[in-house]
Parts: structure tokens; C-alpha cells; sequence
């Protein structure tokens, strides 16, 4: 049963049929096999269900809040900001683009977001100053992948409805390997540039009163975060209500830029329902075929068939991960998110690993996902961006970063509490 | 014809997105009223989970204009370009089953609400034919913009106009795909200049 519904998936996926329909049509085909009963019929409820699942309301929240600040101006101010700060550095404005990236992604949930706002800005100084365009553009696709890892995240979300797993437990758990991958990526860039001093542009010097004087553009985005991470943690909202507060809050900070009028707001409100209906119809398709896999006993199947293999917890692990590093340079992320981790999650928790930190490990491979061609969707957007070049250039501006997210997944195998010690001083002060 | 289905896509679509901005808006009030004022609505929860049902399938025949249906495309494109466009038939095909199931299956449920009164176990008791109605609208749409996009992609398939089947049902490249984002960080103009889209 488990080889032929694994071939029949990467049969239906191959021939490039639509995700959700491939999902859909091997639920109906297991469903056929083995169950013999008229399992598509429950394809009504389920449909009906995952559309009113309260939490998934967060996801089109999020998108249409980064649709909405990717308007709204906030990025400009910050990146200059982050320039009189980080550009002395060797590798100059490269460690600005790791640094508001960083603090893009704090009031963004989507990697994507990330990317296309801060290259917009940055990567016109590129030019004017004389950067080695490879390791500049990968830079950015890299940066922009924090946009998931720092809370708010639309993946972490989605990972918690998969998993039935708290997403405030899994925000809480992506702040401290965020802040260490942004400095990892900034360690890169500094390595790369004490060995290729060519590659690391026009560095520059702000004096003390510059830099303190650039603070106040770090409001805003300071202002969004503590709305909707902070309403969370303070206990004024839940996940899903925070983002819609995000919502409100960035359209009133477009507003304020004056940046607000019926053409942003109508180009955004497409932008957010042709991603939104998309999702979902995954969603809905992934929920029926779990139903199905559920209904014929096939996940246990496969967790008994892969501890029967006797592999080490860790051994497991490495499996893993290369599954999904190998996966991520062929499919889209969402779609891969959604079809393997409810699979996967139970084996790994079966295997005694937490499921917080995992969901961690797993936005780390997505990240790499995001940077890996031939599908890599950071790396076409830094690309397109710049609107000159080759895409290769891009690709190959990346492969450092990739490095040092594989090296942050072992950091995180080897040291779980790096994710694990923020979820468990909340759980201990909140007494829960 | 295409053009005009494309336009009721996007007015649904657009409906859709100001619902989900309405909702946002009204959790948003529902939060500060509970927070600031003591006073409970306890109606944004139902709502939105309603709200989103319905849009997201309002948007569905949108991103199928929009060639947004995720497809894993990296082995076809081995192929020869004709037989490419044989697989885009096939995709479309496929999602169209998935639209009619779930139209027929969705109506199964809406109809059965009808019929037994049935209501929401939540303070605020919504009727459910109300919002399941709305809902199964948007899965209908999908269907049949489902079926007039394969009444064209076969028409230009079997004329031999693969440039047209690619331009209606192929996969994005990823530049295609990338584009939509750039756009919208591009339409952000400099600090005083106003804005434009």
C-alpha cells in the first residue's frame, strides 16, 4: 500500500498536474482501493471545513498585510537606517541587507515579501556603489528568507495546523535561531569578503549622531511587531486576531506615508486572493487526502514501516533533512509543506524529537528551499529586481547562504534548545 | 467570452479581498472593544471563518485566470513543447474534476443545511444555508470556469495554437511568477513623488 500510493503521488506530481488536484485524486484512488466505501463524498464537509478553520484566516491576513507594507514606504527609511549602522563592516551595505531583512521579517510573515521590499531599495545602491552583483544579490534572496523564520510567519502557521501544534509555542521558538541565522549570514558575508576583498564594494561610515539619528525610522516597524507579536504574548488576541490587527495597522501606516489609495489597495487585494485561493484549494485537497490516509491506516503504516528500518533517531534526522533539501529544489514550498509534513511529523515525533522544534528545522529547510534552483522562488525575485544580468549570478550569490543554513539546521539538531528555551520560560510563566 | 469570464473572475476575486478586509476591520474592532471596553461580541470568530470559506472560493476561478494553481512542472519540461502542452490540457482537466467534486459535493452540504434548518453552535446561531450558500456560488463559478477554459485550451490544442494553450492554462516560469511580487514593490514610489500603480 505505501509504495504503490508513494509512486502513484510522484506519478499524478510529475506529470504536472495541479498539486491540489494530484492530492485530491490519490485520496480518491486510496480511498477506492481500500476502503471501498464512498470515501469522495466526505470531499463536501472537509471543503467547507478547512475554508472555516479559524486559524487559516491568518494566512490571507498575513499575505494582505506584506502585499500592503510592501506599499507602504516603510522600507526605504529602514534601510538607510540600517546602512549608518551596519555598512562599516567589510561587505558594507551587504550586512544592511541581512539587518532589514531581519527587521522586515519581524513585522512580515512571508519570505517572499521580505525579499522583493528590501531589494527593491537596495539594490540601486548596488549599483551606484559598486558591488560584486552575485554575492549582493545572494544576499538578498538569503535575507529574504528570514521573512518566515522571525515571527510573524504564515509557514509557522501552517505547520501548526498540520500538526496541531501552538503557534504562539512556535513563534516564540523561531526567535532565537532567527537572530543566530542573521548573524550567521553576516558571518558569511564577512568571510567571504576578507577572502575575496574585490567582492565587498564601498563600505561606509556614519559618525554616532547619524546613527542615532536614523533611529526613529526603526518606529514603524517597531510599532507593527509589537502589535501583532506582542497583542499575542500580552494576551490580547489570538494568532489569527493579531494578524488581523497587522492588517489594520499597515494600512494605517500607508495611510500615514500617504501612500494609500483605491489602486494599491485593489492591486493588493488581488495580489492576496490569487495566493489565498490557492493555498486553500491545497489545503482543502491535503485535509481530504489526510482523512483518507487516516480512514485506511496508511500513516501508520509508514511509521511503523520506517522505525521497522531501525535507523537511530538521528539517522532519521539526517534522512530528513536531505529528503527535503533534495525536494525544495523542485517544488513550490507551500506545496511541499503541505504534502509531506503531516507524514512526516508523526514519525519524528514518534521517535521522541519535539514537535515545536521541528516545525523550526522544517522552516530552515524551506528557507533553503527559497534559494535552491531550479525552483527557488527568492532567487527569481532578487533576479527580476535587478532586471539585468543573469540569473546565475544570483544562484551563485546564494550557494554560500545555503551552506549556512545547513549549518544552522545542525546547529539546531545539535543544541534543540536554541528553539526550545523561549516556548518553555513562557510555559513556565504563564503556568501552562 | 474568455474575456468577459476573466472579468467576473476579477469582480469576484475583488469582492472576495474586501470581504477579508472587512473582516479584518471588524476582528480588529472586536479586539480593542473587548480589551479597552469590557464589551464582547464574540461574533468575529464565526465570521471570519465564514468570510474566508466564501472568498477563498471566490477567488478560485481568479487564480485560474491568473495561472496560479501550483503545478510541479521541472519533468515535463523535458519534453517537447507540444507535448507540453498535452500536459497542460491534462492539469486542467484534473483541476476540473476537483471543481466539480467539490461543486456537487459542496451542494450536497448546502443543501442538506436547507433542508434541516440547521444553525451554527455558537452564540450567534447563523443559519448555515446562508454562508454555505455564498460558498457553494463560488465553487460553482470555479466549475464553470473550469470547463469554459477547457473548451478553449482543447479548441486551440487541436488547431494547433500551442502559444495560446501556454498563454491559457501553461505553468508560470518562475520569472512569470516572481513578476506579480516585483510589481507590487516596484508600484511603491519614492517618499513625495504620490503613487501610481
Amino acid at each position: 500500500m505505501i509504495i504503490n500510493s508513494a509512486l502513484l503521488l510522484v506519478l499524478l506530481l510529475a506529470a504536472s498536474l495541479p498539486v491540489a488536484a494530484a492530492l485530491a485524486l490519490l485520496g480518491y484512488a486510496l480511498g477506492h482501493l481500500y476502503t471501498g466505501m464512498p470515501i469522495l463524498r466526505a470531499i463536501g464537509e472537509i471543503t467547507w471545513g478547512a475554508g472555516s478553520e479559524t486559524i487559516l484566516v491568518s494566512v490571507p491576513m498575513f499575505i494582505l498585510m506584506g502585499e500592503i507594507l510592501l506599499r507602504s514606504g516603510i522600507a526605504e527609511r529602514m534601510y538607510d537606517a540600517m546602512v549608518k549602522w551596519f555598512s562599516w563592516l567589510p561587505g558594507g551595505l551587504m550586512h544592511s541587507n541581512i539587518a532589514a531583512c531581519t527587521l522586515f521579517a519581524a513585522t512580515s510573515g512571508s519570505s517572499a515579501a521580505t525579499a522583493a521590499t528590501i531589494s527593491t531599495v537596495s539594490i540601486p545602491e548596488m549599483r551606484k556603489h559598486g558591488y560584486h552583483a552575485a554575492l549582493f544579490t545572494g544576499s538578498l534572496a538569503a535575507g529574504g528568507t528570514l521573512g518566515i523564520l522571525i515571527p510573524p510567519s504564515i509557514n509557522l502557521i501552517v505547520y501548526g495546523v498540520l500538526t496541531d501544534t501552538s503557534v504562539p509555542q512556535l513563534y516564540l521558538a523561531g526567535f532565537i535561531p532567527g537572530f543566530i541565522l542573521s548573524a550567521l549570514f553576516m558571518l558569511t558575508i564577512l568571510v567571504v569578503c576578507l577572502v575575496r576583498p574585490r567582492w565587498g564594494g564601498r563600505r561606509y561610515s556614519a559618525s554616532w549622531r547619524e546613527r542615532w539619528r536614523s533611529l526613529p525610522a526603526l518606529l514603524p516597524p517597531l510599532a507593527l511587531f509589537l502589535i501583532v507579536i506582542g497583542s499575542i504574548y500580552a494576551g490580547w488576541a489570538t494568532p489569527t486576531e493579531s494578524a488581523s490587527l497587522g492588517v489594520v495597522a499597515a494600512i494605517a501606516l500607508a495611510a500615514w506615508n500617504r501612500r494609500l489609495n483605491w489602486s494599491v489597495l485593489k492591486t493588493a487585494l488581488e495580489g492576496t486572493m490569487r495566493s489565498t485561493s490557492m493555498i486553500l484549494l491545497i489545503f482543502t485537497a491535503a485535509f481530504f487526502l489526510n482523512f483518507v490516509i487516516s480512514a485506511t491506516g496508511l500513516s501508520k503504516e509508514i511509521v511503523n514501516l520506517i522505525l521497522d528500518l531501525r535507523l537511530t533517531p538521528l539517522e532519521t534526522m539526517i534522512a530528513i533533512v536531505i529528503f527535503y533539501l533534495v525536494l525544495g529544489c523542485f517544488m513550490e514550498t507551500m506545496a511541499m509543506m503541505v504534502t509531506t509534513v503531516p507524514l512526516i511529523e508523526p514519525i519524528v515525533r514518534s521517535m521522541g524529537y519535539d514537535s515545536v522544534w521541528f516545525g523550526i528545522i522544517i522552516i530552515l529547510l524551506v528557507e533553503t528551499a527559497m534559494i535552491t534552483p531550479p525552483v527557488g522562488i527568492n532567487l527569481y525575485i532578487v533576479h527580476g529586481v535587478r532586471g539585468e544580468g543573469a540569473l546565475h549570478e544570483v544562484i551563485a550569490g546564494a550557494a554560500p547562504f545555503v551552506i549556512t543554513l545547513i549549518a544552522m539546521v545542525v546547529l539546531l539538531i545539535a543544541w534543540p534548545e536554541l528553539a526550545l528555551w523561549l516556548p518553555r520560560l513562557w510555559k513556565e510563566s504563564t503556568g501552562g | 467570452m474568455l474575456k468577459g469570464l476573466e472579468r467576473v473572475a476579477s469582480w469576484a476575486a475583488w469582492a472576495g479581498g474586501l470581504v477579508l478586509l472587512g473582516v479584518a476591520f471588524f476582528v480588529a474592532l472586536e479586539v480593542i472593544l473587548r480589551k479597552v471596553f469590557l464589551i464582547g461580541l464574540s461574533a468575529a470568530a464565526d465570521l471570519s471563518g465564514y468570510a474566508l470559506a466564501i472568498s477563498y472560493t471566490w477567488g478560485l476561478s481568479f487564480a485560474l485566470a491568473r495561472r496560479a494553481h501550483v503545478r510541479v512542472d521541472a519533468l515535463i519540461r523535458l519534453f517537447p513543447r507540444k507535448v507540453c502542452r498535452l500536459f497542460d490540457v491534462l492539469a486542467l482537466l484534473a483541476l476540473t474534476w476537483l471543481a466539480a467534486v467539490m461543486a456537487w459535493y459542496g451542494y450536497g452540504v448546502f443543501a442538506e443545511s436547507l433542508a434541516r434548518g440547521a444553525r451554527a453552535m455558537t452564540p450567534l446561531a447563523t443559519p448555515m444555508w446562508i454562508p454555505q450558500g455564498l460558498w457553494v456560488i463560488g465553487l460553482a463559478g470555479f466549475l464553470v470556469s473550469c470547463a469554459v477554459f477547457v473548451v478553449f485550451a482543447v479548441r486551440a490544442l487541436l488547431a494547433g495554437r500551442t502559444a495560446e494553450v501556454n498563454r491559457l492554462i501553461g505553468t508560470l516560469t518562475p520569472e512569470e511568477e516572481a513578476e506579480a511580487e516585483i510589481r507590487a514593490a516596484r508600484s511603491s514610489p519614492g517618499p513625495d513623488k504620490g503613487s501610481q500603480a
